[in-house]
Protein backbone atom coordinates (compact mmCIF):
# COMPACT_ATOMS: atom_id res chain seq x y z
CA UNK A 1 0.00 0.00 0.00
CA UNK A 2 1.22 3.17 -0.74
CA UNK A 3 0.09 4.75 2.57
CA UNK A 4 3.58 4.79 3.80
CA UNK A 5 4.66 7.45 1.44
CA UNK A 6 1.83 9.49 1.91
CA UNK A 7 2.92 11.89 5.12
CA UNK A 8 5.50 13.03 3.31
CA UNK A 9 4.08 13.69 0.04
CA UNK A 10 0.93 15.68 2.24
CA UNK A 11 3.64 17.99 3.32
CA UNK A 12 5.24 18.59 0.32
CA UNK A 13 1.43 19.19 -1.29
CA UNK A 14 1.21 21.63 1.80
CA UNK A 15 4.03 23.58 0.99
CA UNK A 16 2.74 23.89 -2.32
CA UNK A 17 4.98 21.32 -4.56
CA UNK A 18 2.73 20.62 -7.73
CA UNK A 19 4.26 17.41 -8.19
CA UNK A 20 2.89 15.98 -4.60
CA UNK A 21 -0.55 17.39 -5.48
CA UNK A 22 -0.32 15.79 -9.05
CA UNK A 23 0.28 12.85 -7.31
CA UNK A 24 -2.08 12.82 -4.57
CA UNK A 25 -4.41 12.72 -7.38
CA UNK A 26 -3.17 9.54 -9.61
CA UNK A 27 -3.15 7.81 -5.96
CA UNK A 28 -6.55 8.23 -5.25
CA UNK A 29 -8.29 9.14 -8.78
CA UNK A 30 -9.70 5.31 -8.94
CA UNK A 31 -10.22 4.87 -5.31
CA UNK A 32 -12.86 7.94 -5.48
CA UNK A 33 -14.29 7.15 -8.37
CA UNK A 34 -14.88 3.67 -6.96
CA UNK A 35 -16.12 5.11 -3.92
CA UNK A 36 -18.55 7.68 -5.63
CA UNK A 37 -20.44 4.77 -8.06
CA UNK A 38 -21.72 3.77 -5.17
CA UNK A 39 -23.60 6.89 -4.28
CA UNK A 40 -24.75 7.57 -7.74
CA UNK A 41 -24.90 6.45 -11.08
CA UNK A 42 -24.38 9.59 -12.74
CA UNK A 43 -20.55 10.13 -13.48
CA UNK A 44 -21.10 14.18 -14.00
CA UNK A 45 -21.74 14.20 -10.42
CA UNK A 46 -18.67 12.25 -9.28
CA UNK A 47 -16.57 14.06 -11.84
CA UNK A 48 -17.76 17.37 -10.48
CA UNK A 49 -17.23 16.47 -6.91
CA UNK A 50 -13.47 15.32 -7.75
CA UNK A 51 -12.77 18.49 -9.96
CA UNK A 52 -14.03 20.35 -6.81
CA UNK A 53 -12.52 18.54 -4.09
CA UNK A 54 -8.89 18.67 -5.47
CA UNK A 55 -9.86 22.36 -6.52
CA UNK A 56 -10.32 23.22 -3.00
CA UNK A 57 -7.39 20.89 -1.71
CA UNK A 58 -4.71 23.26 -3.38
CA UNK A 59 -6.99 26.64 -3.11
CA UNK A 60 -6.61 25.77 0.61
CA UNK A 61 -3.89 24.16 1.04
CA UNK A 62 -2.01 26.27 3.45
CA UNK A 63 -4.77 26.02 6.23
CA UNK A 64 -4.98 22.08 6.04
CA UNK A 65 -3.90 20.17 9.03
CA UNK A 66 -2.67 16.59 9.25
CA UNK A 67 -5.24 13.95 8.99
CA UNK A 68 -4.63 10.28 10.34
CA UNK A 69 -4.56 9.43 6.60
CA UNK A 70 -4.76 10.97 3.95
CA UNK A 71 -6.91 7.83 2.05
CA UNK A 72 -9.09 8.85 5.39
CA UNK A 73 -9.13 12.59 4.50
CA UNK A 74 -10.14 12.11 1.00
CA UNK A 75 -12.31 9.62 1.49
CA UNK A 76 -14.27 11.70 3.69
CA UNK A 77 -14.59 15.06 1.67
CA UNK A 78 -15.36 13.53 -1.49
CA UNK A 79 -18.55 12.11 0.63
CA UNK A 80 -19.61 15.47 2.08
CA UNK A 81 -18.99 17.08 -1.40
CA UNK A 82 -20.72 14.28 -3.47
CA UNK A 83 -23.59 14.11 -1.07
CA UNK A 84 -24.39 17.56 -0.98
CA UNK A 85 -24.20 17.80 -4.95
CA UNK A 86 -26.78 14.89 -5.28
CA UNK A 87 -28.79 16.64 -2.35
CA UNK A 88 -28.90 20.00 -4.89
CA UNK A 89 -29.42 17.85 -7.60
CA UNK A 90 -32.29 16.47 -6.62
CA UNK A 91 -34.01 19.33 -5.33
CA UNK A 92 -32.91 21.49 -8.50
CA UNK A 93 -34.64 19.35 -11.54
CA UNK A 94 -37.63 17.77 -9.64
CA UNK A 95 -36.89 14.76 -11.59
CA UNK A 96 -37.13 11.40 -10.05
CA UNK A 97 -36.66 11.03 -6.54
CA UNK A 98 -35.91 6.93 -6.46
CA UNK A 99 -32.38 6.87 -6.34
CA UNK A 100 -32.57 9.60 -3.31
CA UNK A 101 -31.25 10.86 -1.05
CA UNK A 102 -28.53 8.52 -0.31
CA UNK A 103 -28.44 5.09 -1.94
CA UNK A 104 -25.76 2.82 -1.78
CA UNK A 105 -25.59 0.21 -4.45
CA UNK A 106 -22.98 -2.63 -5.00
CA UNK A 107 -22.56 -4.47 -8.25
CA UNK A 108 -21.68 -7.60 -9.57
CA UNK A 109 -21.46 -9.26 -12.87
CA UNK A 110 -22.12 -12.58 -13.83
CA UNK A 111 -19.24 -14.88 -12.81
CA UNK A 112 -18.85 -17.47 -14.65
CA UNK A 113 -17.44 -21.19 -13.49
CA UNK A 114 -17.35 -21.74 -10.22
CA UNK A 115 -19.34 -25.01 -8.86
CA UNK A 116 -22.57 -25.21 -7.95
CA UNK A 117 -21.78 -24.90 -3.80
CA UNK A 118 -19.93 -22.32 -4.24
CA UNK A 119 -22.02 -20.37 -7.30
CA UNK A 120 -24.93 -20.62 -4.51
CA UNK A 121 -22.46 -19.06 -1.88
CA UNK A 122 -21.84 -16.69 -3.88
CA UNK A 123 -25.46 -15.81 -4.55
CA UNK A 124 -26.56 -15.97 -0.84
CA UNK A 125 -23.61 -13.15 -0.20
CA UNK A 126 -24.83 -11.15 -3.28
CA UNK A 127 -28.81 -11.10 -1.80
CA UNK A 128 -27.69 -10.29 1.51
CA UNK A 129 -25.53 -7.41 0.51
CA UNK A 130 -28.43 -5.84 -1.33
CA UNK A 131 -31.07 -6.36 1.00
CA UNK A 132 -29.01 -4.37 3.70
CA UNK A 133 -29.94 -0.65 4.17
CA UNK A 134 -27.67 1.76 2.60
CA UNK A 135 -25.46 2.77 5.52
CA UNK A 136 -24.91 -0.68 6.95
CA UNK A 137 -23.99 -1.68 2.43
CA UNK A 138 -21.39 1.51 2.91
CA UNK A 139 -19.96 0.59 6.25
CA UNK A 140 -19.23 -3.15 4.42
CA UNK A 141 -17.75 -1.72 1.86
CA UNK A 142 -15.05 0.57 3.63
CA UNK A 143 -14.59 -2.41 5.81
CA UNK A 144 -14.12 -5.27 3.72
CA UNK A 145 -13.57 -3.53 0.72
CA UNK A 146 -11.13 -0.55 1.69
CA UNK A 147 -9.77 -2.03 5.13
CA UNK A 148 -10.67 1.39 7.09
CA UNK A 149 -10.58 0.67 10.81
CA UNK A 150 -13.75 2.08 13.18
CA UNK A 151 -12.02 4.68 13.83
CA UNK A 152 -11.14 5.87 10.02
CA UNK A 153 -15.01 5.07 9.35
CA UNK A 154 -16.12 6.92 11.74
CA UNK A 155 -14.67 9.96 10.41
CA UNK A 156 -15.37 9.37 6.73
CA UNK A 157 -18.97 8.76 7.59
CA UNK A 158 -19.05 11.47 10.03
CA UNK A 159 -20.89 9.52 13.50
CA UNK A 160 -18.63 8.20 16.24
CA UNK A 161 -16.59 5.31 16.63
CA UNK A 162 -19.28 3.76 19.00
CA UNK A 163 -21.97 4.24 16.39
CA UNK A 164 -19.41 2.67 13.78
CA UNK A 165 -19.33 -0.12 16.24
CA UNK A 166 -23.20 -0.48 16.41
CA UNK A 167 -23.97 -0.13 12.75
CA UNK A 168 -21.15 -2.63 11.61
CA UNK A 169 -22.64 -5.09 14.50
CA UNK A 170 -26.02 -4.66 12.77
CA UNK A 171 -24.73 -5.51 9.62
CA UNK A 172 -22.63 -8.37 10.34
CA UNK A 173 -25.70 -9.95 12.39
CA UNK A 174 -27.84 -10.09 9.07
CA UNK A 175 -24.62 -11.71 7.18
CA UNK A 176 -24.58 -14.09 9.88
CA UNK A 177 -28.52 -14.90 9.99
CA UNK A 178 -27.61 -15.66 6.02
CA UNK A 179 -25.00 -17.14 5.85
CA UNK A 180 -23.97 -18.20 9.13
CA UNK A 181 -25.49 -21.57 10.33
CA UNK A 182 -23.92 -23.73 7.14
CA UNK A 183 -25.13 -27.44 8.17
CA UNK A 184 -28.60 -26.51 8.85
CA UNK A 185 -28.75 -24.71 5.63
CA UNK A 186 -27.19 -27.40 3.76
CA UNK A 187 -29.38 -29.79 5.65
CA UNK A 188 -32.40 -28.24 4.85
CA UNK A 189 -31.90 -28.03 1.07
CA UNK A 190 -31.46 -31.53 0.82
CA UNK A 191 -34.49 -31.79 2.51
CA UNK A 192 -35.91 -29.64 -0.10
CA UNK A 193 -34.73 -31.98 -2.58
CA UNK A 194 -36.33 -35.27 -1.36
CA UNK A 195 -39.74 -33.57 -0.75
CA UNK B 1 -1.78 -14.78 18.93
CA UNK B 2 -4.43 -15.18 22.16
CA UNK B 3 -5.92 -18.60 21.35
CA UNK B 4 -8.15 -17.85 24.09
CA UNK B 5 -9.93 -14.61 22.64
CA UNK B 6 -11.33 -16.98 19.34
CA UNK B 7 -12.33 -20.21 20.89
CA UNK B 8 -16.18 -18.61 21.18
CA UNK B 9 -16.07 -16.71 17.44
CA UNK B 10 -18.86 -16.95 15.88
CA UNK B 11 -18.75 -15.69 11.92
CA UNK B 12 -19.99 -12.35 13.09
CA UNK B 13 -16.97 -12.19 15.74
CA UNK B 14 -14.57 -13.08 12.62
CA UNK B 15 -16.03 -10.62 10.84
CA UNK B 16 -15.89 -8.10 13.27
CA UNK B 17 -11.85 -8.66 14.12
CA UNK B 18 -9.57 -6.11 12.58
CA UNK B 19 -6.20 -8.88 13.17
CA UNK B 20 -8.96 -11.07 10.80
CA UNK B 21 -9.41 -8.62 8.27
CA UNK B 22 -6.27 -7.00 7.85
CA UNK B 23 -5.00 -11.28 7.59
CA UNK B 24 -7.51 -11.50 4.67
CA UNK B 25 -7.03 -8.05 2.84
CA UNK B 26 -3.50 -8.01 3.27
CA UNK B 27 -2.19 -11.73 4.01
CA UNK B 28 1.87 -11.47 4.96
CA UNK B 29 3.97 -14.57 5.60
CA UNK B 30 3.68 -13.73 9.55
CA UNK B 31 -0.17 -13.32 9.48
CA UNK B 32 -0.44 -16.49 7.31
CA UNK B 33 1.64 -18.52 9.59
CA UNK B 34 -0.23 -16.76 13.02
CA UNK B 35 -3.25 -17.85 11.62
CA UNK B 36 -2.71 -21.28 10.51
CA UNK B 37 -1.08 -22.16 13.97
CA UNK B 38 -4.26 -20.54 15.49
CA UNK B 39 -6.43 -22.68 13.29
CA UNK B 40 -4.16 -26.21 14.14
CA UNK B 41 -5.18 -25.35 18.00
CA UNK B 42 -8.53 -24.69 17.40
CA UNK B 43 -9.89 -27.35 14.90
CA UNK B 44 -13.33 -26.95 15.61
CA UNK B 45 -13.13 -23.59 14.16
CA UNK B 46 -11.82 -24.02 10.74
CA UNK B 47 -14.83 -23.72 8.77
CA UNK B 48 -16.12 -20.67 10.36
CA UNK B 49 -12.97 -18.89 9.77
CA UNK B 50 -12.95 -20.19 6.14
CA UNK B 51 -16.21 -19.19 5.47
CA UNK B 52 -15.56 -15.96 7.11
CA UNK B 53 -12.86 -15.51 4.64
CA UNK B 54 -14.60 -16.74 1.68
CA UNK B 55 -17.74 -14.12 2.85
CA UNK B 56 -15.14 -11.39 2.54
CA UNK B 57 -13.39 -12.36 -0.62
CA UNK B 58 -16.88 -12.88 -1.92
CA UNK B 59 -17.97 -9.24 -1.18
CA UNK B 60 -14.60 -8.12 -2.93
CA UNK B 61 -15.27 -9.74 -6.27
CA UNK B 62 -17.92 -6.54 -7.10
CA UNK B 63 -17.80 -4.35 -10.31
CA UNK B 64 -15.33 -1.58 -10.09
CA UNK B 65 -15.75 2.30 -11.58
CA UNK B 66 -12.56 3.22 -11.93
CA UNK B 67 -13.52 5.88 -14.89
CA UNK B 68 -9.86 5.69 -16.39
CA UNK B 69 -10.85 7.23 -19.19
CA UNK B 70 -11.68 9.98 -17.82
CA UNK B 71 -8.42 10.58 -15.70
CA UNK B 72 -6.76 12.71 -17.97
CA UNK B 73 -9.29 15.33 -18.95
CA UNK B 74 -10.88 15.87 -15.60
CA UNK B 75 -7.06 16.83 -14.31
CA UNK B 76 -7.30 19.19 -17.34
CA UNK B 77 -10.10 20.34 -15.74
CA UNK B 78 -9.00 21.08 -12.32
CA UNK B 79 -5.74 22.45 -13.43
CA UNK B 80 -7.77 25.15 -15.55
CA UNK B 81 -10.01 25.99 -12.74
CA UNK B 82 -6.75 26.43 -10.90
CA UNK B 83 -4.67 28.71 -12.91
CA UNK B 84 -7.57 30.78 -13.55
CA UNK B 85 -9.16 31.19 -10.51
CA UNK B 86 -8.39 34.83 -9.18
CA UNK B 87 -11.16 34.09 -6.37
CA UNK B 88 -13.23 31.38 -5.71
CA UNK B 89 -17.01 32.39 -6.28
CA UNK B 90 -19.90 30.44 -6.13
CA UNK B 91 -20.46 30.51 -10.22
CA UNK B 92 -22.96 27.84 -10.35
CA UNK B 93 -25.08 28.84 -7.70
CA UNK B 94 -26.07 31.63 -9.35
CA UNK B 95 -27.92 29.94 -11.68
CA UNK B 96 -29.60 27.90 -9.34
CA UNK B 97 -31.67 30.97 -7.59
CA UNK B 98 -35.01 31.38 -8.33
CA UNK B 99 -34.85 34.57 -9.08
CA UNK B 100 -31.95 34.48 -11.76
CA UNK B 101 -33.65 31.44 -13.15
CA UNK B 102 -37.08 33.66 -13.69
CA UNK B 103 -34.69 36.88 -14.73
CA UNK B 104 -32.81 34.61 -17.23
CA UNK B 105 -36.06 33.14 -18.68
CA UNK B 106 -37.44 36.91 -18.85
CA UNK B 107 -34.11 37.96 -20.96
CA UNK B 108 -34.71 34.83 -22.78
CA UNK B 109 -38.18 35.72 -23.82
CA UNK B 110 -37.58 39.25 -24.86
CA UNK B 111 -34.10 38.35 -26.64
CA UNK B 112 -36.21 35.71 -28.76
CA UNK B 113 -38.85 38.26 -29.46
CA UNK B 114 -36.33 40.98 -30.45
CA UNK B 115 -34.65 38.52 -32.40
CA UNK B 116 -37.55 37.40 -34.63
CA UNK B 117 -38.82 40.64 -35.13
CA UNK B 118 -35.08 41.09 -36.14
CA UNK B 119 -35.28 37.94 -38.53
CA UNK B 120 -38.54 39.07 -40.16
CA UNK B 121 -37.31 42.79 -40.96
CA UNK B 122 -34.50 41.14 -42.32
CA UNK B 123 -35.68 38.47 -44.28
CA UNK B 124 -34.27 39.00 -47.16
CA UNK B 125 -30.97 39.08 -46.53
CA UNK B 126 -30.17 35.63 -43.88
CA UNK B 127 -29.20 32.61 -45.59
CA UNK B 128 -30.94 29.76 -43.98
CA UNK B 129 -29.07 26.46 -44.43
CA UNK B 130 -30.89 22.89 -44.33
CA UNK B 131 -29.81 19.51 -43.85
CA UNK B 132 -31.82 16.24 -44.19
CA UNK B 133 -30.79 12.73 -43.53
CA UNK B 134 -32.63 9.90 -45.99
CA UNK B 135 -33.16 6.98 -43.49
CA UNK B 136 -30.20 4.80 -41.88
CA UNK B 137 -28.14 8.03 -43.26
CA UNK B 138 -26.32 9.37 -40.20
CA UNK B 139 -24.67 12.32 -40.65
CA UNK B 140 -22.66 14.97 -38.41
CA UNK B 141 -22.80 18.86 -39.18
CA UNK B 142 -20.53 21.11 -37.72
CA UNK B 143 -22.83 24.63 -36.91
CA UNK B 144 -20.80 28.85 -37.69
CA UNK B 145 -20.09 28.08 -33.94
CA UNK B 146 -17.81 24.54 -34.57
CA UNK B 147 -20.86 23.24 -32.50
CA UNK B 148 -21.35 19.91 -33.81
CA UNK B 149 -24.78 18.29 -34.20
CA UNK B 150 -25.41 14.62 -35.35
CA UNK B 151 -28.64 13.73 -36.94
CA UNK B 152 -30.37 10.07 -36.47
CA UNK B 153 -32.02 8.75 -40.17
CA UNK B 154 -34.91 10.56 -41.42
CA UNK B 155 -34.01 13.58 -39.11
CA UNK B 156 -33.54 17.37 -40.60
CA UNK B 157 -31.54 20.74 -39.36
CA UNK B 158 -32.03 24.11 -40.54
CA UNK B 159 -30.36 27.02 -39.33
CA UNK B 160 -29.04 30.62 -40.44
CA UNK B 161 -25.59 30.43 -42.60
CA UNK B 162 -23.97 33.17 -40.82
CA UNK B 163 -23.70 33.69 -37.06
CA UNK B 164 -22.91 37.05 -35.23
CA UNK B 165 -22.07 36.84 -31.84
CA UNK B 166 -24.34 39.47 -30.86
CA UNK B 167 -27.24 36.76 -31.91
CA UNK B 168 -28.69 33.62 -30.36
CA UNK B 169 -27.26 30.63 -31.65
CA UNK B 170 -30.72 29.26 -32.96
CA UNK B 171 -31.31 25.83 -34.87
CA UNK B 172 -34.77 23.47 -35.58
CA UNK B 173 -34.80 20.40 -35.78
CA UNK B 174 -37.36 17.23 -36.72
CA UNK B 175 -36.12 14.11 -35.98
CA UNK B 176 -33.64 12.99 -33.77
CA UNK B 177 -29.89 14.99 -33.15
CA UNK B 178 -27.57 15.07 -30.58
CA UNK B 179 -25.62 17.47 -29.50
CA UNK B 180 -21.99 18.83 -28.77
CA UNK B 181 -22.48 22.63 -28.22
CA UNK B 182 -19.22 24.72 -27.82
CA UNK B 183 -19.29 26.22 -24.61
CA UNK B 184 -18.85 30.61 -25.13
CA UNK B 185 -19.61 31.78 -21.79
CA UNK B 186 -16.45 32.89 -19.17
CA UNK B 187 -18.76 34.52 -16.62
CA UNK B 188 -22.14 32.81 -16.03
CA UNK B 189 -23.44 35.42 -13.94
CA UNK B 190 -23.42 37.67 -17.37
CA UNK B 191 -24.53 35.64 -20.19
CA UNK B 192 -24.06 37.26 -23.81
CA UNK B 193 -27.09 36.86 -26.52
CA UNK B 194 -24.60 35.37 -28.42
CA UNK B 195 -23.45 32.84 -25.58
CA UNK B 196 -26.84 31.14 -25.54
CA UNK B 197 -27.82 28.34 -28.22
CA UNK B 198 -31.22 27.32 -28.35
CA UNK B 199 -32.83 24.19 -30.07
CA UNK B 200 -36.42 24.69 -31.38
CA UNK B 201 -37.82 21.17 -31.65
CA UNK B 202 -41.71 20.17 -32.04
CA UNK B 203 -43.00 23.13 -29.43
CA UNK B 204 -40.34 22.83 -27.11
CA UNK B 205 -37.31 25.40 -26.84
CA UNK B 206 -34.29 23.62 -25.37
CA UNK B 207 -31.69 26.67 -23.82
CA UNK B 208 -27.91 25.36 -23.45
CA UNK B 209 -25.09 27.07 -22.44
CA UNK B 210 -22.26 24.15 -22.75
CA UNK B 211 -23.16 20.77 -23.18
CA UNK B 212 -24.16 17.10 -25.18
CA UNK B 213 -27.54 15.90 -25.09
CA UNK B 214 -29.94 14.00 -27.38
CA UNK B 215 -32.98 15.60 -28.76
CA UNK B 216 -35.47 13.10 -30.59
CA UNK B 217 -38.95 14.52 -31.80
CA UNK B 218 -41.26 11.94 -33.21
CA UNK B 219 -44.71 11.15 -33.51
CA UNK B 220 -45.51 14.37 -31.90
CA UNK B 221 -43.54 13.08 -28.94
CA UNK B 222 -40.13 15.10 -27.90
CA UNK B 223 -37.70 13.59 -25.80
CA UNK B 224 -34.68 14.85 -24.29
CA UNK B 225 -31.93 13.46 -22.89
CA UNK B 226 -29.06 15.26 -21.18
CA UNK B 227 -25.39 13.67 -21.63
CA UNK B 228 -23.14 16.53 -19.99
CA UNK B 229 -23.53 20.37 -19.19
CA UNK B 230 -26.86 22.10 -18.33
CA UNK B 231 -30.24 22.58 -20.33
CA UNK B 232 -33.41 24.62 -19.32
CA UNK B 233 -36.53 23.46 -21.33
CA UNK B 234 -39.00 25.48 -22.03
CA UNK B 235 -42.67 24.60 -22.88
CA UNK B 236 -46.26 25.52 -22.73
CA UNK B 237 -48.59 23.24 -20.34
CA UNK B 238 -51.94 22.97 -21.07
CA UNK B 239 -53.98 24.74 -18.57
CA UNK B 240 -51.29 26.61 -16.97
CA UNK B 241 -49.08 28.17 -19.81
CA UNK B 242 -45.16 28.90 -20.25
CA UNK B 243 -43.21 26.21 -17.85
CA UNK B 244 -39.32 25.68 -17.86
CA UNK B 245 -37.10 22.72 -16.03
CA UNK B 246 -33.48 22.65 -15.95
CA UNK B 247 -32.10 19.68 -16.62
CA UNK B 248 -29.56 18.21 -14.96
CA UNK B 249 -26.73 15.12 -16.21
CA UNK B 250 -28.14 12.04 -16.58
CA UNK B 251 -31.51 13.64 -16.73
CA UNK B 252 -34.33 12.28 -19.27
CA UNK B 253 -37.47 14.15 -20.31
CA UNK B 254 -40.53 13.00 -22.45
CA UNK B 255 -43.28 15.77 -23.39
CA UNK B 256 -46.57 15.33 -26.01
CA UNK B 257 -49.48 17.32 -26.09
CA UNK B 258 -48.57 19.64 -23.66
CA UNK B 259 -47.33 17.64 -20.80
CA UNK B 260 -44.56 16.31 -19.32
CA UNK B 261 -45.39 12.65 -19.76
CA UNK B 262 -41.69 10.83 -18.73
CA UNK B 263 -38.84 12.76 -16.11
CA UNK B 264 -36.42 10.42 -14.95
CA UNK B 265 -32.72 9.77 -14.36
CA UNK B 266 -31.27 7.03 -17.01
CA UNK B 267 -28.77 4.93 -15.70
CA UNK B 268 -26.44 5.06 -18.72
CA UNK B 269 -26.76 8.42 -19.99
CA UNK B 270 -24.42 8.06 -23.03
CA UNK B 271 -26.09 5.21 -24.26
CA UNK B 272 -29.35 6.72 -25.78
CA UNK B 273 -27.28 7.99 -28.13
CA UNK B 274 -24.91 5.16 -29.43
CA UNK B 275 -26.85 5.35 -32.76
CA UNK B 276 -24.39 8.13 -33.39
CA UNK B 277 -21.80 5.31 -33.85
CA UNK B 278 -23.46 3.44 -36.43
CA UNK B 279 -24.61 0.50 -33.84
CA UNK B 280 -28.54 -0.18 -32.98
CA UNK B 281 -29.37 -0.07 -29.30
CA UNK B 282 -32.04 -0.65 -26.41
CA UNK B 283 -32.21 -0.62 -22.50
CA UNK B 284 -35.20 -2.37 -21.72
CA UNK B 285 -37.23 -1.71 -24.67
CA UNK B 286 -40.64 -2.46 -25.91
CA UNK B 287 -41.36 -4.03 -29.02
CA UNK B 288 -43.23 -0.87 -29.92
CA UNK B 289 -40.21 1.26 -29.30
CA UNK B 290 -37.87 -1.02 -31.24
CA UNK B 291 -40.73 -1.13 -33.88
CA UNK B 292 -40.65 3.14 -34.01
CA UNK B 293 -37.20 3.04 -34.34
CA UNK B 294 -36.96 0.35 -37.60
CA UNK B 295 -40.07 3.26 -38.92
CA UNK B 296 -38.51 6.21 -37.86
CA UNK B 297 -34.98 6.02 -38.65
CA UNK B 298 -34.59 3.30 -41.11
CA UNK B 299 -37.74 3.37 -43.23
CA UNK B 300 -39.61 -0.06 -42.56
CA UNK B 301 -43.26 -0.83 -42.62
CA UNK B 302 -44.07 -3.02 -39.66
CA UNK B 303 -47.27 -5.10 -39.84
CA UNK B 304 -48.22 -6.45 -36.16
CA UNK B 305 -51.75 -7.37 -36.23
CA UNK B 306 -51.47 -8.68 -32.61
CA UNK B 307 -51.37 -5.62 -30.84
CA UNK B 308 -50.62 -6.76 -27.50
CA UNK B 309 -47.46 -8.02 -28.65
CA UNK B 310 -46.00 -4.52 -29.06
CA UNK B 311 -45.85 -4.37 -25.04
CA UNK B 312 -43.49 -7.45 -25.13
CA UNK B 313 -40.04 -6.22 -23.12
CA UNK B 314 -36.61 -7.15 -23.47
CA UNK B 315 -35.33 -6.26 -20.18
CA UNK B 316 -31.25 -4.93 -20.49
CA UNK B 317 -29.46 -4.03 -23.24
CA UNK B 318 -29.54 -5.09 -27.10
CA UNK B 319 -26.55 -3.59 -29.17
CA UNK B 320 -25.82 -5.09 -32.70
CA UNK B 321 -24.76 -3.45 -36.03
CA UNK B 322 -27.60 -4.22 -38.64
CA UNK B 323 -31.01 -4.82 -39.14
CA UNK B 324 -30.84 -8.31 -39.28
CA UNK B 325 -29.14 -9.01 -36.05
CA UNK B 326 -31.60 -6.98 -34.68
CA UNK B 327 -34.55 -9.00 -35.79
CA UNK B 328 -32.60 -12.30 -34.57
CA UNK B 329 -32.12 -10.87 -31.38
CA UNK B 330 -35.56 -9.61 -30.94
CA UNK B 331 -37.63 -12.86 -32.52
CA UNK B 332 -35.60 -14.98 -30.33
CA UNK B 333 -35.39 -13.18 -27.41
CA UNK B 334 -39.34 -12.46 -27.19
CA UNK B 335 -39.72 -16.08 -28.99
CA UNK B 336 -42.05 -14.42 -31.70
CA UNK B 337 -42.10 -14.72 -35.67
CA UNK B 338 -40.41 -11.95 -37.93
CA UNK B 339 -40.78 -12.21 -41.54
CA UNK B 340 -39.52 -10.30 -44.05
CA UNK B 341 -41.74 -10.31 -47.34
CA UNK B 342 -40.51 -7.49 -48.93
CA UNK B 343 -37.28 -5.46 -48.13
CA UNK B 344 -38.26 -2.97 -45.60
CA UNK B 345 -41.01 -4.50 -45.14
CA UNK B 346 -41.84 -6.65 -41.95
CA UNK B 347 -44.54 -9.09 -40.26
CA UNK B 348 -44.70 -9.80 -36.52
CA UNK B 349 -46.38 -12.75 -35.57
CA UNK B 350 -46.53 -15.21 -32.24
Amino acid sequence: MRSDADPSTWDLFKQGNWNAYTSLYHNYYSQLNNYGYKFTRNNNLIEDAIHDLFVRLWTSRANLGNPVSVKNYLFKSLRNTLLRKIKNEDKYTGLDTEDYPFGFEVSYAHQPGAGIEEKQFSEQVKAVINALPPRQKEIIYLRFYEGLSYDEIADVMSISTNSAYKLLYKALENLQQAIGPSQLLTLLLCLKHFL
Amino acid sequence: MNVAKYTDFTLQDFLADDAFIQWVLNPTDESNTDWQLLMNALPQKVETIEKASATIRQYRLQNTFYNEENKDLIWQRIESTITKQPAVTGQRKIIGLPIFAFMRAAAAVIIIAALSFWMITRNTAIKQYSFTTAFGEIKTITLPDQSQVTLNGNSSISYAAEWSKKMVREVWIKGEGYFNVTHLNADTTRIQPGEKFVVHCGDVNIEVLGTTFNVKARHGKTNVALITGKIRIDYTEAGTGNKAVVMAPGDYLEYAAKKLLVTKKLLKPASISTWRAKEISFSDASLKEIAETLQDSYGYSIDIKDSSLLSLKIEGDISVNNIADLLDVVSTTLNITIQQPADKHITITK
